[in-house]
C-alpha cells in the first residue's frame, strides 16, 4: 500500500518535470518583451562605428563576426573567421545557440538587416551583441587600415540653410 | 494518512498548474520569433526618399510621417508633415495614438536607418501593419532630395518628372522650415487639436 503511494508520487513529479523541461526547450519565443528591448537599445552602446569594429577585430578569437549577406555574396569575400548566417536562416542554423556566451559582432551590406538581426537576437535573449554601422559594401582594405575619426551614421551631416527670404503675407 | 494522502494530492496538482502556466516571458499580443523573422524576410516595410518626396508633392493624406530623432534635431529641421516622437519616448502611453492603428501609413525616420529599424521592429513584433522605414534617413533625403543634381547631357522623361518632383519637396522642405518657431509650433499645436476631435469621432 505505502509503495503504491510513493510510486505515484515519483510519477506525477516526472511528469511535472518533463513538462517543465519541455516548456524551458521551446526556442520560438522572446526572452525579452518589447518594452525591454526598447530599454536595451537606448543604451546605444550595441552600434560600432569603423573604429571600434577594428579594436572588436583585434580581440578576434574571443568575437566572433556573424556575415547577414547572402552566402553567394559571403563567397565573394568575408573576414576571416566569419560565419554566415543570412538574416532569412536565422532560426534555422542548428548551431546557433554555440554562440550564446561568446561576443558577436553583426556585418551586412543593409543596416536594416543588421538592427533586425540585433532586435531579434537581443529579444532571445544574446548579452554581447554588436553591429557595425556601416556596409560591407563599402569597406575595403584601405578603409579599413585608414584610422581616421569615423562619425555614426546616426548623426546628421548636413546643416539646414534657412531661406531669409520667405516672409509671411 | 488520509491528511497526507491529500496534502500530496493537492501539492501534485500545483505544480502541475504551475508546470502549465504559459511562460510570462514576453506579453500576450506579440509575435514569435519565427512569425518576426517572417515579417522581416517579405521585406516590403522599406521607402526611398524619392518615393517620400512623391508623397509630400502630392500631398498624399494616408501618411504618418513620424520623425524619430530628439526634440532639438527635430526644431533645426523637418521633413514637412512630420510629428516629432523621440525614440527613447516610443513606449510612452501618450503616443499610443500614433503607433497602435493600422490605417495610416507609418513612415519611421530617423539621421541613419538603425533608430528607425528599431523603431520598426517594435511595432512590428506588436502585429501593427502598414509601417515603414525610410531608407537612408535623413542624411539620404539632403543627399538626394535636397543636394541631388542632374549631371548628363539629355534627360529622359522619367528623369525630368523626378528631379521636378525633388525640386518641389526641396522647396516645400526649405519652406517650411525657414518660417519662425512661433508660426511652426502654432500649426503643430493645431494638428494635435485637429487629431484628437478625430479620434473621438470615430471612438
Amino acid at each position: 500500500m505505502q509503495k503504491k503511494g510513493i510510486i505515484i508520487v515519483i510519477a506525477s513529479l516526472s511528469v511535472i518535470l518533463a513538462l517543465v523541461v519541455l516548456k524551458s526547450f521551446n526556442k520560438d519565443a522572446f526572452l525579452l518583451d518589447a518594452k525591454r528591448a526598447h530599454t536595451k537599445s537606448l543604451e546605444q552602446t550595441h552600434i560600432l562605428t569603423l573604429p571600434q569594429f577594428k579594436e572588436k577585430l583585434q580581440q578576434m578569437p574571443n568575437v566572433t563576426v556573424i556575415d547577414l549577406r547572402s552566402t553567394k555574396a559571403f563567397e565573394h569575400g568575408h573576414f576571416s573567421q566569419a560565419v554566415n548566417i543570412p538574416l532569412a536562416a536565422i532560426l534555422q542554423y542548428p548551431e546557433f545557440h554555440v554562440f550564446k556566451d561568446s561576443t558577436l559582432v553583426l556585418v551586412s551590406n543593409s543596416l536594416i538587416e543588421s538592427t533586425q538581426a540585433w532586435m531579434l537576437m537581443t529579444q532571445m535573449g544574446y548579452k554581447n551583441l554588436f553591429l557595425f554601422d556601416g556596409s560591407l559594401d563599402l569597406l575595403s582594405a584601405e578603409t579599413l587600415s585608414d584610422s581616421t575619426e569615423h562619425i555614426g551614421s546616426e548623426v546628421l551631416k548636413y546643416k539646414f540653410q534657412a531661406d531669409s527670404t520667405i516672409n509671411l503675407e | 494518512m488520509n491528511a497526507r494522502v491529500l496534502i500530496s494530492i493537492w501539492l501534485v496538482g500545483m505544480g502541475l498548474i504551475l508546470a502549465l502556466l504559459p511562460n510570462n516571458q514576453t506579453t500576450m499580443g506579440q509575435l514569435k520569433p519565427s512569425e518576426l523573422v517572417e515579417k522581416m524576410k517579405q521585406n516590403d516595410g522599406l521607402i526611398s526618399v524619392d518615393q517620400l518626396a512623391r508623397l509630400l508633392v502630392n500631398e498624399d493624406s494616408t501618411i504618418l510621417l513620424i520623425d524619430l530623432r530628439s526634440p532639438d534635431e527635430y526644431k533645426e529641421c523637418n521633413i514637412p508633415g512630420s510629428v516629432n516622437i523621440p525614440y527613447a519616448k516610443l513606449m510612452d502611453k501618450e503616443f499610443g495614438g500614433y503607433l497602435e492603428q493600422n490605417e495610416m501609413k507609418r513612415i519611421f525616420y530617423s539621421n541613419s536607418e538603425i533608430i528607425s529599424t528599431q523603431a520598426w521592429v517594435l511595432v512590428a513584433e506588436m502585429d501593427y501593419k502598414n509601417t515603414f522605414i525610410l531608407q537612408g534617413g535623413m542624411n539620404s533625403w539632403y543627399q538626394t532630395v535636397m543636394n541631388g543634381r542632374f549631371e548628363g547631357e539629355r534627360i529622359t522623361a522619367r528623369e525630368n518628372a523626378l528631379f521636378e518632383t525633388r525640386m518641389k519637396a526641396r522647396n516645400l522642405f526649405i519652406e517650411t522650415n525657414s518660417l519662425p518657431d512661433s508660426i511652426r509650433f502654432q500649426f503643430k499645436i493645431a494638428k494635435q487639436k485637429n487629431r484628437k476631435k478625430l479620434d473621438g469621432g470615430c471612438g
